[in-house]
């Protein structure tokens, strides 16, 4: 910065305030920004009513994404055994609900799709890629008498959806960081909080039970979250990543080590025992499935391991990453406030580094493990890391009052 | 105890200059590895035209204002730009322009409705006349890719400048926040968008530095590129004016850009403010030939809603504002200092944006950039003199 241009002295601000103090009509707007118990609540009201509003809008544009026909599937499928009454059932549940924009969308926007509603065996192939989220299946299973499994599969993602947000800001509460939850908000809209409580995928749910462990790693509780993420296995299996980041943590901060090192055992076999059982293709053909070719019919699939193929499904993550999805340049700024923080010596919670360590490590070990792009697979890390950050520091928004009686003329 | 404490004493110092040098060293280290993001962060978008070109609608108008002067007849203009363009664009991506709805296939059929849709391209005056230089070299379509591609350079290059080498270790954030604002997508259009941030950047960065005729010279040359840039220029110029601050730069670009307005619009043909409204926000109609809708509050109102709704749903320019806000209040409690004109630009960015957004309520995240990104990117400025300064602890 040039040296020639003059920083905004006291008096210039004074002088501007003055003007404005002067004016009647702000009073009550100073009185407002000036507490910080008036700014406490008004955090939390616009917080909560984010959280609603994102609700709400999931229950009237409840999105039809094309995994929630196969998660509809899956969950009919130990009553319909036959491929071709598997796919009819599917399709009926989910033509009773969608408008038709939505399933021309789904039947035959890409061959893809177009494919899967012409070919019910070859549908039928693609369910060994999500009957191992076994936990959110089951549950749908269980919702099915009660509210259509349609639409219990959105009852699945806005409730969640609202209980993390109240999670969310019972944790800002209880460490007395409320007005942090004006940068919360932003924050979690663009990490795509609302897509993922409008969309059917067992993600939001994974990360409301996430994020309770999280919140128990937080207050000690070790225990309790060691059983919730071995849980959250079970919803999502690539959740491990999560437990693999917890008791890495668990060691290298000198937490107790036997309740993470448990739940990561835990998880694993509960991760294989899944996968085995519920037929999954494999790490190797699901990669190449999700990051290098889509396949019609994953029956048998099993494509040779390559440098190659292996090489241009991180090339291609990363990239689509960069120019669609935010994950990246949100953890690059949470890093950033991170280090700043730290430096200014504003984290003293004893875990809150701790926390921080094993949110940032798994953002990039979830994208290690399987570079998808997508901002929903990075949400429980992202959102996590903004909440141990913010819950830390407890930013402090009240505008201080310029005095006016300290006039120094320069 | 007098040997303790000395010791004591020299511990401390010890640990503190140990501390200065870690944290010396740290600060070099992380301004290498901030550059190093933000130079490949910036290489993967010069390349993306290319490699990852998108095709816009948009692209066949500017096409056919860069030809309408040897092309002057509206059929064989309509044929000739399609034809360019099915050649140049995958065959999906082509079919998505002429039949994905049905303005776009009314346009493909009908040259005449095409050419009423020209004047709210041919505003763009420099950008065209940019394309009508380089279409001879690259071709017409790749034209509209080297545009970018050097506009992405232009806007690095005074990124670069404006943080300055001490400031180099806000780089990286930079670079996200670029990636918060959208930037990927647009960079892979064919619009004006691009080349105007670039020169807006510059004349930015230009003012900061007060070199006043070189900021004249490209705050004008982005209100030539895009003119809706005119908002900023006039809004940056009352907020000047409120805090007493004399920038005779900026207000030189404002006043040729008011004179220019008029004539511009005017020469193009441009259907004025209404029109152009109820085509972009309310329906697309399919002509624009003696298109004449009466004004309705109500219609604008309701488009005020909804583009606002789907702004913060998409994630685009109110969150970046928020984030910025916030930002701005936290480092002045801290005692962080800005200089006159940074802070009026910050604020006459914002302000900008909500003028735009006021007089066209559209949602499309390009029409807010630079804006949406220059009040954060001054924040980072702004942090890293306060952490140079180093003589305030980040305190509540």
């Amino acid at each position: 910065m040039s040296g020639a241009d003059r920083i905004m002295t006291a008096q210039d601000r004074r002088t501007l305030m003055a003007r404005l103090l002067d004016l009647k009509v702000l009073a009550p707007l100073f009185r407002l920004i000036g507490s910080s118990r008036a700014l406490d609540r008004l955090a939390a009201a616009i917080f909560a009513f984010g959280i609603l509003v994102v609700a709400g809008y999931a229950v009237v544009k409840p999105d039809y994404n094309w995994d929630m026909v196969a998660y509809v599937a899956t969950a009919l499928e130990d009553d319909y055994p036959d491929a071709k009454d598997l796919h009819r059932e599917t399709w009926s549940r989910i033509e009773a609900g969608a408008s038709e924009r939505q399933l021309y969308h789904l039947k035959f926007s890409n061959p893809y799709n177009l494919n899967q509603w012409e070919n019910p065996d070859d549908f039928k192939s693609q369910l060994s890629m999500y009957r191992v989220k076994v936990f959110y299946v089951a549950a749908l299973r269980a919702l099915d008498p009660v509210i259509g499994v349609v639409q219990g599969a959105f009852l699945l993602s806005i409730l969640p959806s609202i209980l993390f947000g109240a999670l969310a800001l019972w944790w800002l509460w209880r460490e007395k960081a409320l007005q942090a939850a004006f940068l919360m908000l932003p924050m979690l809209l663009m990490a795509d909080y609302l897509p993922l409580s409008t969309v059917v995928t067992p993600d939001m749910l994974v990360t409301v039970v996430s994020l309770v462990a999280i919140y128990a790693l937080w207050r000690s509780h070790d225990w309790l979250a060691a059983v919730l993420l071995v849980l959250s296995v079970t919803i999502r299996p690539d959740n491990l990543v999560l437990l693999i980041a917890a008791a890495m943590t668990a060691v290298l901060f000198g937490w107790r080590k036997t309740p993470m090192l448990l739940a990561l055992a835990a998880g694993f076999a509960v991760a294989i025992f899944i996968s085995k059982s519920g037929e999954h293709p494999g790490w190797w053909p699901h990669f190449y499935f999700s990051t290098v070719q889509i396949q019609n019919s994953m029956a048998g699939f099993n494509p040779p391991f390559t440098l190659q193929s292996f090489a241009h499904g991180y090339a291609r993550g990363l990239i689509v990453s960069i120019q669609h999805n935010d994950w990246i340049s949100l953890l690059a700024i949470l890093s950033l406030g991170w280090a700043l923080l730290a430096k200014a010596g504003k984290i003293t919670h004893p875990r809150a580094h701790a926390l921080a360590f094993m949110l940032a490590i798994g953002t990039l070990g979830k994208f290690a493990s399987f570079p998808l792009p997508d901002d929903r697979f990075y949400f429980v890390f992202i959102a996590g890391f903004a909440l141990v950050l913010l819950a830390a520091w407890k930013p402090q928004f009240a505008w201080k009052r310029p005095s006016m009686t300290a006039a120094n003329p320069a | 105890m007098t040997s303790l404490s000395d010791m004591e004493t020299l511990a401390h110092a010890r640990a503190r200059l140990f501390a200065g040098y870690l944290s010396m060293a740290g600060r070099r280290w992380w301004t290498h590895v901030s550059v190093a993001l933000f130079a490949a962060y910036g290489l993967l978008m010069v390349l993306l035209p290319f490699q990852h070109p998108a095709w816009n609608w948009d692209m066949l108008a500017y096409l056919a204002v860069v030809q309408e002067d040897r092309v002057s007849d509206a059929a064989s203009l309509h044929s000739l730009v399609y034809g360019q363009m099915r050649e140049a664009a995958p065959a999906g991506d082509y079919l998505d322009l002429t039949a994905a709805n049905e303005y776009r296939a009314h346009q493909a059929g009908n040259p005449e409705a095409f050419a009423t849709m020209l004047p709210m391209y041919r505003v763009k005056l420099l950008y065209v006349e940019t394309l009508r230089l380089l279409a001879p070299v690259t071709g017409p379509v790749e034209a509209m890719r080297w545009i970018n591609s050097i506009s992405v350079i232009a806007l690095f290059a005074f990124l670069a400048a404006w943080m300055g080498r001490r400031g180099l270790a806000m780089a990286a954030p930079a670079a996200a926040i670029l990636g918060l604002s959208g930037f990927a997508g647009f960079v892979q259009l064919g619009t004006p968008d691009l080349m105007s941030a670039a020169l807006l950047t510059g004349g930015l960065w230009l003012h900061f530095t007060r070199r006043e005729a070189g900021a004249a010279a490209l705050l004008a040359l982005a209100f030539l590129t895009r003119p809706d840039t005119i908002v900023f220029l006039a809004v940056a110029m009352a907020v000047s004016i409120v805090l007493k601050e004399r920038a005779w730069g900026l207000a030189t670009a404002f006043i040729v850009a008011l004179l220019s307005y008029g004539p511009l619009t005017a020469a193009a043909g441009h259907q004025g403010w209404w029109p152009h409204f109820w085509f972009s926000v309310v329906n697309y109609e399919l002509t624009l030939q003696d298109f004449n809708p009466v004004f309705s509050f109500i219609v604008y109102l309701k488009a005020v809603v909804l583009g606002l709704a789907r702004s913060v749903i998409e994630g685009g320019w109110p969150l970046l504002v928020a984030l910025a806000a916030g930002g701005a209040v936290l480092l002045s409690r801290c005692g962080a200092e800005w200089t006159r004109r940074e802070g009026a630009m910050a604020a006459a960015a914002v302000l900008a944006i909500l003028a735009k957004f006021v007089i066209f309520p559209v949602h499309d995240g390009r029409l807010y950039f630079p804006l949406s990104f220059i009040p954060l990117l001054v924040l980072l400025v702004v942090l890293q003199r306060f952490l140079d300064q180093g003589q305030k602890e980040i305190h509540e």
